[in-house]
């Protein structure tokens, strides 16, 4: 059975995202499609302009395992369609990278210093128990349990960096400075 | 989200170990499904760290890189095709060089950024990656 079609009643043209809250990925996927973070595995299915879609099988099981999301079968398709998938050229710096958002359940405004095997990682939390790190840097804490961190999001790669001159064409505005008692 | 060289296979290229010879070697692709397992660019070093579940297909039945060059100090290969590709909705792909034994299969690229098409949901026909026209990675 290489692909079975179903129909969706009312959906057209349009890709049909189907989350199964029952498997988690194992690290937070910022979606190339959607542009955002899926915590749990997210069907991605393509529907055609008359609600059609063609999935392998292990997919359609995973739908099934998810209730159909409203889907109905219709037929199995020996031959299915082929796919083509564009790749861009690798992209080498590693400062390119997403980094992870985690945040600490008991640690507040404080250094963290994490031995793994021989080199240690240090950086700090801040007054909310957050920090972001390196995805890859994120793996390895990970793959020592995590250290009491749980993953609160996804920081998608700097593009660019716009910086505001301001220029003062004399004195610099006076700073105020209040009091948490009211008085300046 | 970025496509990186893993970290083993620059340290390969600087000539610790056994080299990964993008010429001479099978270098094969596959896909990976991150819920089962999801890559790691810095430690993950031969095909074993990847869990055999997130394997899309199985070694195997992935496809192997032909008609290579590496003209300028990019590599360049044809388009490759998964036939009837099978498996649960994939969210990266990687190259790595198969020796037949899962702990010296070096992994080499891994590709989680797409100009389109990924996640991948695998419908049971053919894919084809079409590697990008100014090559697959640059040195």
């Amino acid at each position: 059975m290489p692909g079975i079609r179903l129909h969706h009643p009312t959906l057209r043209s349009c890709v049909y995202v189907v989350e199964d809250y029952l498997t988690p990925y194992t690290v937070p996927y910022l979606c190339g499609t959607c542009k955002e973070t899926h915590q749990n595995k997210a069907l991605h299915i393509s529907l055609d302009s008359d609600g059609y879609t063609i999935l392998a099988e292990p997919v359609y099981e995973r739908l099934r395992r998810c209730g159909m999301a409203g889907m109905v079968v219709d037929n199995e398709v020996a031959n299915p369609p082929p796919t083509t998938l564009g790749a861009e050229a690798a992209v080498l710096s590693e400062n390119e990278a997403a980094s992870i958002a985690i945040q600490h359940r008991t640690m507040r405004a404080e250094p963290v210093y994490v031995p793994l095997n021989g080199k240690a990682i240090a950086f700090s939390v801040d007054d909310a128990g957050i920090a972001i790190l390196p995805r890859d840097t994120w793996l390895e804490l990970k793959d020592h349990g995590g250290y009491g961190f749980d993953v609160i999001g996804v920081v998608p790669p700097l593009t660019g960096m716009r910086i505001k001159v301001v220029k003062y064409a004399g004195r610099a505005p006076e700073q105020r400075v209040t009091r948490s008692d009211g008085r300046s | 989200m970025a496509n990186a060289l893993f970290t083993s296979y620059k340290v390969l290229m600087l000539g610790s170990g056994t080299l990964a010879d993008y010429n001479d070697d099978t270098i094969k692709a596959m896909f990976v499904d991150h819920a089962d397992d999801t890559p790691v660019a810095a430690t993950d070093d031969n095909i074993d760290d990847i869990l055999s579940a997130a394997r899309v297909p199985a070694i195997a039945s992935c496809p192997t890189l032909g008609t290579k060059t590496t003209t300028s100090g990019t590599a360049d290969a044809a388009d490759s095709t998964f036939t009837s590709l099978s498996g649960d909705q994939v969210e990266s792909l990687i190259l790595f060089k198969d020796t037949g034994t899962e702990s010296t299969s070096s992994l080499m690229v891994f590709f989680d950024t797409f100009a389109s098409g990924m996640p991948l949901t695998p419908n049971g026909g053919n894919v084809t990656v079409q590697w990008n026209a100014s090559g697959i990675f640059s040195l």
